[in-house]
């Protein structure tokens, strides 16, 4: 119940507060909501499976969009930041797909 | 009732590995435990949380940005470099329309001065040549020679200095006009301009235009002279 309420107040506040975004933020923050959309799939398969820890999520989390956003950051350092963010994000999504194929094995059983 | 808070965090949350031992949960126990709030779930919601916030900074930002907030430098140079490139060639292409159009006006302009002059110069040798007719105010000359002493050469000097007073368009006897081809000849008192023999009466009508712009439209006036005569006007 409580998490339901904070994604939901969490997304009202962002849109209601349009918190302003430092400049060099504004292109990774998309790579780092991908990220966090990878953690929290496999933080439901785990769950599914019974073996979810709200501390190992939280960590997961947090470490995922870090190291999401640091690739995309060399990667602008080295002058490949769009290729990487790129392969970033196919890479997030095909685990995120996994994920869902698991949760929907769980929950439909086929 | 399982509780997710009793389970051993073996596996990292997003690890893509199947845990052995563990049993599987079902859609109704994920909606127990989510309608069912317990104290391990606050950590969940402050990541939740700042996930949701993420979500709608970047949908405002998304919605509220230009295009080019987010590209990257290379990219913003690149479009730079196009638009600059762009504009060039389209100046390039103004300049050399603009220079054209230079081209054709005054081409218009000078066809239709030169139209002009070559009209007038037409009208003026029209009205010397004779071949069209003429009007205007003039002067009217009648010579007596009662007693034959007027010879063509006279008459010819006669001719040149009207000319020279800026008579255009001479007529004789209000039949002859007097062009470049005119000539005089004969006796005293009968000389004979053209190839006509004309007597003794010389009614020269002299019409003398002071602009040149004038356009003849109408045959010049006639009228006779008689030999005996004053028809001066």
């Amino acid at each position: 119940m409580f998490a339901i309420l904070a994604l939901l107040i969490g997304i009202a506040l962002g849109i209601w507060l349009e918190p302003s975004l430092p400049t060099g933020l504004t292109t990774y923050l998309p790579i780092m909501i991908v990220a966090a959309l990878d953690a929290l799939f496999g933080a439901l398969r785990a769950w599914f499976d019974g073996t979810f820890s709200d501390r190992v999520f939280a960590v997961s989390f947090f470490s995922n969009v870090l190291i999401a956003a640091l690739i995309v950051f060399i990667g602008d350092q080295i002058g490949v930041g769009s290729q990487l963010s790129t392969a970033v994000v196919v890479v997030l999504g095909i685990r995120i797909f996994t994920n869902a194929a698991a949760i929907r094995r769980a929950i439909f059983h086929a | 009732m399982p509780d997710e808070s009793d389970v051993e965090a073996r596996h990292a949350a997003d690890d893509g590995s199947v845990a052995g031992e563990s049993h599987g949960r079902s859609l109704r126990d994920l909606v127990r435990a989510l309608t069912r709030p317990s104290a391990s779930q606050i950590l969940l919601a402050a990541v939740l949380l700042v996930f949701g916030v993420g979500v709608g900074t970047q949908l405002t930002t998304k919605a509220a940005d230009d295009p080019y907030a987010t590209a990257r430098r290379a990219d913003l140079i690149q479009l730079l470099d196009t638009a600059n490139a762009e504009t060039s060639r389209l100046e390039t292409e103004i300049e050399a329309l603009k220079a054209t159009r230079d081209k054709l006006q005054s081409g218009v302009d000078s066809a239709k001065v030169a139209q002009t002059e070559a009209q007038n110069r037409l009208d003026n040798l029209a009205i010397l040549n004779g071949t069209v007719p003429a009007t205007g105010p003039g002067i009217r000359v009648v010579i007596y020679d009662p007693s034959q002493k007027v010879t063509a050469s006279t008459l010819l000097d006669a001719i040149e200095e009207f000319r020279d007073a800026g008579a255009e368009v001479i007529e004789i006897n209000d039949s002859i006009r007097v062009v470049a081809s005119t000539w005089f000849g004969g006796a005293n008192g009968a000389s004979s301009p053209t190839t006509r023999r004309s007597r003794c009466p010389w009614s020269s009508t002299s019409s003398a235009r002071a602009t040149l712009s004038r356009r003849p439209h109408a045959s010049a006036a006639g009228s006779s002279a008689r030999c005996s005569s004053s028809a001066a006007r």
